[in-house]
């Protein structure tokens, strides 16, 4: 009782915080309602007047209530359903923000397939993507600072690691021009890597391995080597799912299009966004269905697999001459304990069978 | 008067995010209301135990009408419970209440230190050692197995190592055939290499396959499955149910390295058991050793397992009395929904005692 007691708690201040801002948004939506003469949808205008959107009312709402039951003690599976609750809604709601401008285009009969990409946020849009692959460009930086905190020794490795971020950097940019109507901008993702590389490897290929770190520098070079085969191929399969994002928008564009010259009415956001669930999932599995995605993926998921474990032989390698067991000692020890378990019980069965045909006999 | 064809505006837009924000309260007062989340709620007794391995005795309801004692063999992915999710979703109970005397092999929580447990050590070590514990007990010569998707797999495997074991056999849901293409595990599986995710982790995350089975239907089961619990979220027994199977899904052991790796290599890479290859230990799996009557059991719109990776096995065993059962449905209603309470269940209680003692085998041969 004592959880649920700490989580009104943290209910209730969720919830003050939440009547401030409701409060605010009122005042701010009455005058948005006199001010603007069809919406009080977002808009860039409602940004630069500093009149908020629901949108962001509502991610304030959100962020309270998850902070709420995040910092209880609650079983796992309650606090996982409620933040996974909580985070379609705000999928939703991101969903909200990407359509306002189209819902302004459909009242001005102004929808079409071909001017919607001019209407899309593709940030937004992104986001959303994000949110549901759970792409963490994040998680990706991540990689790269454990890499550096790893070879803190040497100032080089850390000039070294500190290209390729800002390439990732670069590249997880790419997306948004993309969708904005730059295909070009793809290739700059290629460009960004090829200069790293060659800031990076291609002055490395003329200096000759030397002193007693050649096994650290070796495996640093080869996991550098996997971090580009990983950020290559992540981007890639990146693209390849936002690019179906794309499509399925424009998918859905042209359903909404159509079934509007036929007279249909939409009465919901809730109907608009159906329609985009199912034309996304049809359109995602699709590709997935493909040799060409399957095996991309698969390069993927190898390459990360091969970040990882060359990560955790640097590890060892640093770890070394320390009074900690490495993995690979660890991993010795389990082969032991494992063979020896696998004798005794072999040997256990030899003794039982041995006093059943003693006693027969 | 201008009319939209569309008939939104701010007003109705903030109205429906404010219906859905009393929801989400709504939710956390339910959410918050449940102190447990029960699972696997038939009595049962822990018998026998070896490792993290532990089998379990359920306890009868009524008189046991079937002579042969019955071995669920389950996946080594995601928990045996699911057999028994609540009370009015649990073919356990059914199979009880119809005088089936059942046990169940929890495979538990693979820790590091099992990394190197192989198919070998499953098969031939922990599932041989349960059948061989229930034979001692019950005084049984032959049990009979039930094996779930790939607990289906291994319960195969090993009635055609050891046909002198079991008595009949029951296949929910399980491959057999890997070639197919039907299912996304399926064709992923096939580039993926399984030596790396092995080298990299050791013992396979759960939340590692998750992703994956969470990839197969992204939007559905991150987006619309949340919203649509919204609906009911008021109404706790409805919310209870949700949870159960929510816990269900989450709770992934992880997978000991070896065995993931021979598994994923040997089966969906190399589709060794159906071409008779495929080794286990220093024995040869020959489905063709499959002799006792056989029941294979398969969801028509199954996405996991789909049909073309089960229906296979019946032309491959060396079973006179075998017969091939489509459940209409998916993979996870064989086990929780309503139809297969009524229809699964009876059906496979009934196939258990017609073959308890050996009847319908000599029947047919006659």
């Amino acid at each position: 009782m004592e959880k649920v007691s700490e989580f009104f708690v943290n209910w209730m201040k969720s919830q003050q915080k939440v009547i401030g801002n409701w409060t605010d948004m009122m005042q701010n939506y009455r005058q948005s309602v006199f001010q603007q003469s069809f919406t009080g949808f977002a808009n860039p205008k409602m940004e630069s007047t500093g009149v908020p959107d629901f949108s962001r009312l509502y991610q304030s709402w959100l962020n309270t209530m998850t902070g709420a039951f995040s910092q209880t003690e609650a079983f796992d599976t309650l606090r996982e359903t409620a933040s996974k609750l909580f985070d379609s809604s705000n999928v939703y709601m991101k969903l909200y923000e990407v359509w306002s401008p189209l819902f302004q285009a459909i009242q001005a009969r102004s929808l079409d397939v071909n001017a919607y990409s001019e209407l899309l946020n593709p940030s937004k849009y992104k986001e959303i993507l994000d949110r549901i692959f759970r792409f963490s460009p994040e998680g990706i930086n991540e990689v790269f600072s454990q890499s550096m905190k790893l070879i803190e020794g040497s100032g080089s490795a850390r000039e070294f690691m500190q290209i390729w971020t800002e390439a990732s950097q670069k590249s997880m940019q790419a997306f948004p021009q993309f969708l904005e109507g730059h295909p070009e901008s793809i290739m700059s993702v290629f460009h960004n890597m090829f200069t790293a590389f060659d800031k990076t490897f291609g002055r490395i290929f003329h200096i000759p391995p030397v002193g007693k770190d050649r096994e650290k520098v070796d495996l640093f070079l080869k996991s550098s080597d996997d971090i580009t085969v990983y950020m290559t191929k992540g981007v890639e399969y990146q693209y390849t799912m936002y690019t179906a994002g794309q499509q399925a928008m424009e998918k859905v564009i042209e359903t909404i299009t159509a079934k509007l010259n036929e007279g249909a009415e939409f009465k919901s956001v809730d109907e608009i966004s159906d329609l985009w669930l199912q034309v996304s999932e049809k359109q995602y599995l699709e590709l997935f269905h493909s040799e060409t995605f399957s095996k991309l993926q698969g390069e993927l998921l190898d390459a990360a697999l091969n970040v990882r474990s060359h990560l955790f032989k640097l590890q060892e390698l640093y770890l070394y001459d320390t009074a900690i067991p490495v993995r690979s000692e660890m991993d010795d020890l389990y082969k032991t304990v494992y063979d020896m378990k696998k004798k005794v019980k072999d040997l256990e069965k030899r003794v039982e069978k041995l006093s059943h045909s003693e006693v027969s006999t | 008067m201008n009319t939209f064809p569309m008939n939104l505006d701010a007003k109705k837009y903030f109205k429906e995010v404010s219906e859905i924000n009393s929801k989400l309260i709504k939710a956390a007062e339910t959410l918050t209301e449940i102190e447990e989340i029960d699972v696997g709620s038939s009595p049962k007794d822990f018998v026998y135990g070896e490792d993290k391995l532990k089998l379990y005795h359920y306890r009868p309801v009524g008189e046991v009408t079937c002579k042969v004692p019955v071995l669920i063999v389950y996946a080594l992915v995601n928990r045996e419970y699911m057999l028994d999710l609540q009370p009015d979703r649990s073919l356990v109970r059914n199979l009880l209440q119809k005088g089936i005397d059942l046990y169940i092999i929890e495979w538990g929580y693979p820790t590091k230190v099992d990394m190197y447990l192989s198919l070998d050590d499953y098969i031939n070590g922990y599932l041989n050692n349960c059948v061989d514990f229930i034979r001692k007990t019950t005084g049984n010569e032959k049990i009979n197995l039930m094996g779930i998707c790939q607990g289906g797999t291994f319960a195969t495997i090993y009635a055609a190592l050891y046909p002198e074991k079991i008595k009949n056999l029951v296949d929910l849901v399980s491959p057999f055939d890997f070639s197919t293409n039907d299912g996304l595990l399926f064709r992923w599986s096939k580039h993926m290499n399984a030596d790396y995710t092995k080298e990299a982790y050791r013992i396979v995350p759960g939340s590692f396959l998750n992703l994956a089975f969470i990839q197969m239907m992204p939007f559905t089961l991150n987006i619309s499955k949340y919203m649509d619990l919204l609906d009911t979220i008021g109404d706790k027994e409805k919310c209870l149910n949700f949870l159960r199977m929510e816990k269900w899904i989450f709770d992934s052991p992880a997978q000991a390295g070896t065995a993931y790796r021979e598994f994923i290599g040997e089966c969906y890479q190399k589709n060794k058991l159906i071409k008779g290859e495929l080794m286990i230990g220093d024995k040869k799996v020959d489905l063709k050793n499959v002799t006792m009557p056989l029941l294979n059991i398969y969801a028509s719109a199954d996405h996991l397992v789909p049909p073309a990776a089960t229906k296979p096995l019946n032309d491959l065993v060396g079973s006179t009395d075998k017969s091939l059962y489509e459940f209409k449905g998916g993979h996870i209603g064989v086990f929780v929904g309503s139809k297969s309470q009524k229809e699964l269940a009876p059906l496979v209680a009934k196939w258990f005692h017609e073959r308890a003692d050996g009847e319908e085998v000599k029947k047919k041969q006659e």
